[in-house]
């Protein structure tokens, strides 16, 4: 994925999508939310957590609907070379949105792979199965299109 | 001999909880994220940029705090405002807790 445009003033920013990568941009979508729960209690107050854990489950419904308004959004953009492109237009709150669901898929995998340290990415299985490697690639996917996102919207962030 | 000049008792100030400091007065809650080993440090520095509308000089040392002592206090507010922003910060799957700040 790469950013094509960045209209800071309109707030408008264009991502080009391969075909291969709209293709795992869909799988990885139509996963969210796989963490449904905060890895910590959230508060010592039994009410309080509840509460928390209640408009937590309420926000991921949402984004789960934009998340399929991401996946229907964008336009087809065949270049010269006969090559078929997936544009896709965000605005910086949507980027937000978006950082947050691939930001949950990527938890929520690592979670499901019992949490290992220091990261999946640095430590795969010496005999992954066909699941781990699988998560390992939507992890490491999810990671790279972060990155993307984020130094969309902030050019310096990624340049640490 | 001088006359001794009767002690004066000045008023004992009325010093209320109304006038203490407000962390005294309402110690509120501490927004705390914890440290964990899937968030990336430029992840991490822009959430807290994002929610809190830090510098990123700012971000950065907080994430670093979070990073090197496993934790970092990173608000105290009151019980809505700690909820909302352990509420933002759960949403981009940080590890964020609150709990009752000591008086």
């Amino acid at each position: 994925v790469t950013l094509l445009s960045a209209d800071k003033a309109a707030g408008k920013f264009t991502f080009r999508f391969e075909q291969a990568e709209r293709e795992w941009f869909r799988h990885i979508l139509e996963r969210y939310p796989v963490q449904q729960t905060p890895l910590r209690r959230i508060n010592e107050d039994v009410a309080v957590n509840k509460l928390l854990e209640k408009a937590l489950a309420e926000s991921r419904k949402r984004l789960r609907s934009d998340a399929e308004l991401f996946l229907k959004a964008g336009k087809i953009e065949i270049d010269p070379a006969f090559n078929e492109y997936w544009d896709l237009t965000l605005t910086a709150a949507e980027i937000e949105e978006l950082l947050q669901i691939l930001n949950n898929v990527r938890v929520g995998l690592w979670i499901q792979l019992g949490k290992p340290e220091p990261s999946i990415e640095e430590l795969l299985p010496t005999k992954p199965s066909e699941d781990q490697v699988r998560a390992h690639m939507i992890m490491h996917v999810s990671a790279a299109w972060q990155g993307t996102l984020m130094s969309a919207v902030d050019p310096e962030s990624t340049q640490a | 001999m001088p006359d001794v000049a009767e002690p004066t008792v000045l008023p004992t100030p009325d010093i209320s909880k109304q006038d203490a400091p407000k962390e005294i007065r309402e110690p509120g809650y501490l927004v705390i994220c914890w440290d964990d080993p899937i968030n990336t440090m430029i992840y991490v520095t822009h959430v807290f940029q994002k929610i809190f509308g830090w510098t990123r000089e700012v971000a950065e040392k907080r994430m670093l705090e979070v990073h090197n002592n496993g934790k970092s206090v990173l608000a105290r507010e009151s019980m809505e405002k700690a909820e909302y922003y352990v509420h933002q910060l759960q949403m981009y799957c940080l590890h964020a807790t609150m709990e009752k700040a000591d008086a």
